[in-house]
C-alpha cells in the first residue's frame, strides 16, 4: 500500500493555473497508487517542455535531460535496472519534433517502459509555435497565416512501427486517464499513451472542442488488429477517439533481456567488479601469456 | 544511453569517431550539468564533415577540450599506444567516477587500426571503485549538495530510498529546477571548482633525453614511438634532441617548462593544436611546427625531415 501523499512534491509548480497538465499528474498518482509502487521504485525521465517539467512534481527518482532525448535515458536505465518503473513523460514537440528520430527507434527496440505525451498540439513553454501535431490551417504566435504542413500522425507511426501498446487518454477524464496509465505500465514491453491534453494558454481549439468530440472505445473494439487499430488512430475532427488503440501481446524480445541473460539475471548494479583472478583470466583470454609461456 | 546507464549506477563508456562525435555534443553538455560520469572513446580522422574517413589526424583535440555548450570540467586524454590506451582507459574512468565528469579518450585511426604485438598488459590498478555514497550515512540525500571540493554525495535511483534526482536546467542541491540566480552563480562554481583538484592528479608530460637537450619535440598522444625514435636517431646524428609527450591534455597537468629550451611542435594537424593550447596556457614560445595533414601517420623519417628543416 502506498498512500498518494507520498508523491506530493515540494517543488514549486510552474504549470498555469487550471492547466490539464494537473489533471494527467493525478491519473499518473492515481495509477501508481494502484500499482503499489514507492518513490524510490519509480523513476521518471523527461526531456524539455512544460509536461516534461513534470517529474518535479511528482516525488521520485527522476532524470530530466535534454529535449528530445528523454527516451535512449530512460531505455538505459531500464535495461540496467528493471526493477524500476522507468515512464517517460513528454511532450508533443519534444517527443514528435526535437525526438522524432529516438520515437521511431524506440518502437523497434520495445523496452520495458512508458512513454507518455502530452499532446497539446503546440509548443507551450516557447509560448505558442506550432508543433508536429498542430492541425492544417491553425494560426498560431507563429504561424499568423496558419499551418502550412500536414500534422504528423504519431499513433499511426507506433502501430505500424510495431508498438506493441498504443493508447490515446484525455487530460480532461482522470478516471479513464489513470486505467490507462495502468495497464500501460503493467504492460511487459514498451507502451505508448498520447494524451490529449488542451493547451490553456496557447492551445488551437478551447476544451470544449475536444470535450465535444471526444469518445471512448466500445466494449466491443478489438485492439488486437493492425488495420481496425490504424482506422481509429487517424480517427480526428468530429470524432476523437480515446482508450487501448492497439495491443499485441504475442511475445517478443525485450529490449535488454538479451543482453543481461548473457551477464546477469537481475540489476546489473548487483554486479560490481570482477574479482582479480577474473580479469587475469579475461587478459590471458587475449592470447599473450600464452606466447610468453612459450618463451 | 550511456548517460542513463551511469545515472542508474553502472559504469558506461561510448565510442564514435568526428561526425558522431559532433552530432553527439549536448549530451557531453548534458553529462556536466547533471554531474554524470561518461567515458567517451573518439577515434580521430581527416575532417571536417566526412573528410578522408579511412585514414588518420590529430585534429580534434581543441574541439574535444571544448566540446559542450557552457562552462564544466572534464577530462581529455590521448593514449600513446595500445599499452597505454588499457591503463589510461581504467585511470578514464576511476576519475570519471571520482570527479562525476566526462573523460573523453582521443585515439586515431592510427591508433585504432593498427596490429601490435605486446607483451601481456599487468592489471597494476589497485583502486576501481565508483566513488557512491553510502545511503545509510545520509539522512536528507541532496544529488547536488555543496561540498567544499564540489563534489556531492553520489548514489543510484533505486538503491535506497532516497531519491536520485538530476536536472539539465539549473537546479538547486536537490536537483530540482531553479531560477534562484544566487544559487546559478553557486552551482556553476561548484561544477568547476571540482576541475581544480582534478589538476592535481593529472600527469605531466613523459620526457625523454630532456635534461641535456637543446630542442624539444612536444607530441601528443599515438605518435610517441614515432617521436622517440626520431629523438635517438636525430641524436646519433649528433644533435641534442629530447621529447616532451602528453597523453593527459586537460585539465592540463602542473608542468614547469624550463626557458633555455627550443620547443618544436609534432602534430598530425593542419594548426598546431598543442601548441596553441601551450601558448595561452603557459605562455610557451614554439620555434617551429612539423605538422602532417595529409592522412598519413606521423613516422619517424617524416618527423627527422621536418626537423632538419627547422634546425638548417
Ligand atoms: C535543443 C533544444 N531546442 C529547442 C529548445 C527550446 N524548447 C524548449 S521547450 C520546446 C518545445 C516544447 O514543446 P512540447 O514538448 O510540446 O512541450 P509543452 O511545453 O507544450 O508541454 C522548445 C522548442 C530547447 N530547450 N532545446
Ligand atoms: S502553457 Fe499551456 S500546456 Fe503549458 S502549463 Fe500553460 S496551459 Fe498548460
Ligand atoms: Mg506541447
Amino acid at each position: 500500500m502506498v498512500a498518494i501523499e507520498e508523491y506530493q512534491s515540494d517543488a514549486e509548480n510552474q504549470w498555469c493555473p487550471g492547466c490539464p497538465n494537473f489533471g494527467i499528474l493525478s491519473a499518473l498518482k492515481n495509477a501508481l497508487v494502484k500499482l503499489a509502487k514507492k518513490p524510490e521504485e519509480i523513476c521518471l525521465v523527461s526531456g524539455i517542455g512544460q509536461a516534461a517539467k513534470l517529474p518535479h512534481y511528482l516525488r521520485c527518482n527522476f532524470f530530466n535531460g535534454l529535449h528530445g532525448r528523454a527516451l535512449p535515458v530512460a531505455t538505459a536505465i531500464r535495461v540496467v535496472n528493471p526493477e524500476l518503473t522507468t515512464i517517460v513523460v513528454t511532450g508533443d514537440g519534444d517527443c514528435y519534433g526535437e525526438g522524432g528520430n529516438h520515437f521511431m527507434h524506440t518502437f523497434r527496440r520495445n523496452p520495458d517502459m512508458t512513454l507518455i505525451v502530452h499532446n497539446n498540439q503546440i509548443y507551450g513553454l516557447t509560448k505558442g509555435q506550432a508543433s508536429p501535431t498542430t492541425e492544417l490551417g491553425d494560426r498560431t504566435r507563429l504561424q499568423f497565416e496558419g499551418v502550412k504542413l500536414a500534422p504528423l500522425q504519431p499513433l499511426a507511426l507506433a502501430i505500424l512501427q510495431g508498438c506493441p501498446f498504443v493508447a490515446r487518454g484525455f487530460a480532461g477524464d482522470i478516471p479513464h486517464l489513470s486505467d490507462l496509465f495502468v495497464e500501460a505500465i503493467r504492460f511487459k514491453g514498451f507502451s505508448y499513451v498520447d494524451v490529449i491534453q488542451p493547451c490553456i494558454s496557447w492551445g488551437t481549439h478551447p476544451v470544449s472542442w475536444y470535450r465535444e468530440r471526444i469518445y471512448k472505445l466500445p466494449p466491443d473494439y478489438n485492439p488486437h488488429q493492425v488495420d481496425g487499430a490504424l482506422k481509429k488512430a487517424i480517427e480526428w475532427g468530429d470524432r476523437i477517439p480515446i482508450g487501448i488503440l492497439y495491443h499485441d501481446d504475442t511475445p517478443r524480445h525485450v529490449f535488454g533481456d538479451y543482453f543481461r541473460a548473457q551477464i546477469h539475471d537481475g540489476t546489473l548494479t548487483e554486479l560490481g567488479f570482477p574479482p582479480r583472478d577474473a580479469l587475469d583470466e579475461l587478459l590471458e583470454g587475449f592470447g599473450a601469456s600464452k606466447l610468453k609461456n612459450k618463451r | 544511453m550511456a548517460i542513463g546507464a551511469s545515472y542508474a549506477g553502472v559504469r558506461a563508456m561510448t565510442a564514435t569517431s568526428g561526425g558522431g562525435f559532433a552530432l553527439m555534443v549536448e549530451g557531453i553538455s548534458l553529462a556536466g550539468m547533471t554531474e554524470t560520469p561518461l567515458v567517451i572513446v573518439l577515434g580521430q580522422r581527416p575532417a571536417p564533415a566526412t573528410g578522408l574517413p579511412t585514414r588518420t589526424e590529430q585534429g580534434d583535440l581543441l574541439f574535444a577540450i571544448n566540446a559542450g555548450h557552457g562552462e564544466f570540467s572534464k577530462l581529455v586524454f590521448a593514449p600513446a599506444d595500445p599499452r597505454d590506451a588499457f591503463h589510461k582507459i581504467i585511470r578514464a574512468f576511476n576519475l570519471a567516477d571520482k570527479y562525476q565528469s566526462t573523460a573523453i579518450i582521443l585515439t586515431d585511426q592510427f591508433l585504432a587500426d593498427s596490429y601490435f604485438t605486446v607483451e601481456q598488459f599487468e592489471l597494476d590498478e589497485r583502486e576501481n571503485r565508483l566513488y557512491l555514497a553510502s545511503p545509510e550515512s545520509i539522512t536528507d540525500y541532496k544529488r547536488y549538495q555543496l561540498t567544499e571540493t564540489g563534489i556531492s554525495p553520489r548514489l543510484y535511483p533505486g538503491q535506497s530510498a532516497h531519491l536520485v534526482c538530476c536536472d539539465s536546467d539549473e537546479h538547486d542541491e536537490y536537483g530540482h529546477i531553479t531560477e534562484d540566480l544566487k544559487l546559478r552563480s553557486r552551482m556553476v562554481e561548484k561544477r568547476l571548482k571540482k576541475f581544480e583538484l582534478l589538476r592535481s592528479e593529472i600527469l605531466p608530460p613523459e620526457e625523454k633525453e630532456f635534461t641535456e637537450a637543446k630542442d624539444v619535440l612536444m607530441s601528443w598522444g599515438s605518435s610517441r614511438n614515432a617521436v622517440f625514435e626520431a629523438v635517438d636517431k636525430l641524436n646519433g646524428k649528433g644533435n641534442k634532441v629530447g621529447a616532451l609527450h602528453f597523453t593527459e591534455l586537460w585539465p592540463l597537468p602542473v608542468y614547469q617548462f624550463p626557458s633555455e629550451k627550443q620547443y618544436y611542435l609534432v602534430e598530425s594537424n593542419a594548426t598546431g593544436q598543442l601548441g596553441r593550447l601551450l601558448q595561452s596556457a603557459f605562455g610557451l614560445h614554439v620555434e617551429g611546427r612539423i605538422t602532417r595533414y595529409d592522412g598519413l601517420p606521423l613516422d619517424c623519417a617524416y618527423i627527422m625531415e621536418g626537423f632538419e628543416r627547422w634546425s638548417r
